[in-house]
């Protein structure tokens, strides 16, 4: 899926002064395109992740996701399109803690009353990412490490077109991040997945096709 | 959704089970005091309907007017000033034409019978022993289907009345206050003219204290014996169905000179003693509700704001906000209906159990030996409602607010 962002302009009101976190950002993401967004804390990397991935709204401008704007769409689409073809990774792996790590995996598939066809294929997915015993202990008792690639595998779950992560390797040990990272990248070869990854990790950045810097909610034309 | 409410609710084991229980006790407690009330309320009402016409109708009191005397006494000639003005209440109160009344009633379908009454209070002798009481003179055969007193008989057949003849039926006490026995003869006067004769044909015991100083006669037999024979004192109605008779006693009332009243009428003051427990009921009711919706609603807003993370997962995952209000209300509505089920078993079993208690209530004319105790499926389903709906507010109230969080706000927060 090909992603084009025009012109977004984020401003947030903090007491009685503005403030513009994003100030006209314009960037274009082929699809299968593994692209890193790098910048200091506070240059609003995530403001634009979440911009891009639909859960937020940019002030003025316009992201297209293949030509449309999610935000034309009625309610329902928009959340099947978040459902379907959208993937995320936090920071914080964010998993539900009375499911097990199989039942997180299942939830997008569940909200469509698919969540029995699709457990082989989630149990093989935990599997190749190194959780095949895990696969029904809660998140609880897994590390930090297991609980991230779970929620990674939440969100390939649906093969979704696009995978959108914040700091997904932010809390894990070099070991556990490298794994991580590892997937990444499989899943960007093998599936095609189109992948925007924000990332303070320079080596890891690095090995996206691209490397997007943002400065003080401007992109640094030079990385363009 | 209902998978994710169970697995919700099984993983906060202690609060699940601390809600569910509150509820339960609620609707026990709701169950018991609603069961006692209307359960001691149908008792009572049965009582009156068995022993009271379901519609009376009476003579207006008529009073003396100070015209009609002076009218009387003086025709018009002279002009009069009165000391001290006549007033007071005529002493013939009887209906003046009961025949309209019997006829209309005995035409009407929603009538099972229509019974002449005419009491006097008379004295009753025998050997050395006088007793006063309340002779009521009734037509035997309409009697018995406006009344319940063929069920007490304790001996002979209160239709042994019928056809006059100085016969008389008495309460078993009365009988033996006066040391008299059924096939004896008393004596019997009203304090003008003689004493007459009257054969005891029956006993009966209603289980009420007014059998100590009542008897029942023929209707003619005592007009002869007050020396007013035709006159009747008031007409006694009983209905098909006794719910009938407020609105029956109202249109017959329109334009009528004498005074129809329904067993609703006769009995206000009485009946006044049930809405004071309806608003008793109500209020312990209210006090459930208010504590138990309270109860559910705190505990799933500090759950739901303990639960915005997740929150943000599921709707960052596609679902939308209906689903959201769908994951807290379901959890709100199994407390719901599971403590209320286990409440409705429970408290049934209450009311069983307060049955076998004995009693001593011989004072309220009652014969049960032990707390009486109403089984109408309406307490069940209204107890299992208000749990239901209580349930359904206090869950959706702050469900409808985690539904409105969106992902981004969550998931800000969440990071600051
Ligand atoms: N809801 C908000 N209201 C006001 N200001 C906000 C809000 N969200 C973000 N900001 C501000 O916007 C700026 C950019 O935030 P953002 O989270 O996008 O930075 P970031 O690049 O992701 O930083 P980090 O690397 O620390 O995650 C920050 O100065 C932040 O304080
Ligand atoms: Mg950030």
């Amino acid at each position: 899926m090909k992603i084009e962002a025009r012109n977004i302009i984020k401003t947030f009101k903090s007491g009685l002064s503005e403030v513009q976190v994003l100030k006209g950002i314009d960037v274009t993401i082929q699809s299968g395109e593994f692209i890193s967004i790098v910048g200091k804390s506070g240059s609003g990397k995530s403001t634009l992740l979440y911009i891009l991935s639909t859960l937020d709204q940019p002030t003025s401008g316009q992201v297209l996701f293949d030509g449309t704007d999610p935000f034309a769409l009625n309610e329902d689409d928009l959340h099947m399109l978040r459902n379907q073809k959208i993937g995320f990774v936090f920071q914080f792996h964010h998993l539900l803690p009375e499911l097990t790590a199989l039942e997180n995996v299942l939830l997008p598939p569940r909200k469509l009353n698919q969540h029995l066809q699709k457990q082989d294929e989630a149990l093989e997915l935990l599997a190749s990412f190194g959780l095949a015993d895990k696969a029904h202990r809660l998140p609880r008792h897994l590390s930090g490490g297991e609980q991230q690639r779970c929620a990674l595998a939440r969100a390939l779950i649906m093969k979704p077109a696009i995978l959108f992560a914040d700091e997904p390797t932010g809390n894990l040990d070099s070991a556990n991040g490298e794994l991580v990272m590892e997937l990444f990248e499989k899943v960007n070869r093998e599936q095609k997945t189109t992948i925007v990854m924000v990332t303070h990790d320079p080596d890891f950045s690095k090995r996206a096709d691209r490397e997007v810097v943002l400065v003080d909610g401007v992109l640094d034309t030079s990385s363009l | 959704m209902f998978y994710l409410s169970i697995r919700q609710l099984m993983s906060r084991k202690r609060q699940t089970i601390l809600i569910g229980l509150g509820i339960t006790l609620g609707t026990v407690v709701y169950i018991t005091i609603a069961g006692i009330q209307l359960g001691f309320r149908e008792y009572m009402v049965k009582n009156l309907l068995d022993n009271q016409p379901h519609m009376q109708i009476d003579a207006n009191e008529r009073d003396i007017t100070l015209d009609g005397v002076t009218q009387s006494m003086f025709k018009d000639s002279e002009k009069v000033i009165w000391q001290i003005p006549p007033s007071g209440k005529r002493e013939d109160n009887f209906i003046l034409y009961p025949y309209y009344w019997i006829e209309r009633l005995n035409q009407d379908p929603r009538v099972n019978g229509v019974s002449r009454q005419f009491s006097v209070s008379a004295i009753a002798v025998r050997g050395g022993i006088q007793r006063t009481f309340s002779l009521q003179g009734v037509d035997p055969e309409q009697h018995v289907r406006i009344n319940t007193i063929q069920n007490d008989m304790v001996e002979g057949d209160f239709l042994a009345l019928k056809g006059g003849g100085n016969r008389l039926v008495a309460g078993t006490q009365f009988l033996e206050r006066l040391g008299a026995k059924v096939g004896e003869n008393v004596m019997l006067s009203i304090g003008k003219g003689q004493p007459v004769p009257f054969k005891v044909v029956g006993s009966f015991d209603t289980g009420n204290d007014m059998d100590r100083r009542r008897a029942f006669s023929n209707i003619q037999s005592v007009q002869q014996l007050n020396l007013t024979p035709g006159r009747i004192g008031e007409i006694a109605v009983g209905l098909i169905d006794p719910d009938n008779a407020v609105e029956m006693a109202a249109e017959y009332s329109s334009g009528a000179m004498d005074e129809v009243q329904s067993w609703v009428d006769l009995n206000q003051s009485f009946l006044d003693m049930f809405t004071i427990q309806d608003v008793i009921r109500n209020f312990i009711i209210g006090s459930i509700l208010v504590v138990s919706g309270v109860g559910i609603y705190n505990i799933l807003t500090i759950m739901i704001s303990q639960k915005r993370k997740e929150i943000a997962i599921l709707r960052s995952v596609g679902y939308n906000s209906h689903e959201i209000v769908e994951l807290f209300v379901i959890q709100g509505l199994i407390l719901g209906v599971a403590g209320s089920l286990l409440g409705l078993i429970i408290g049934y079993g209450i009311c069983l159990y307060l049955e076998t208690i004995k009693l001593n209530m011989k004072g309220m004319g009652t014969r049960n030996a032990g707390l009486l105790i109403s089984y109408d499926y309406k307490i069940y389903l209204q107890a299992f409602s208000l749990a239901f709906f209580s349930a359904l507010i206090a869950s959706y109230l702050p469900a409808r607010a985690a539904g409105k969080l969106t992902p981004i706000d969550i998931i800000r927060s969440e990071e600051s």
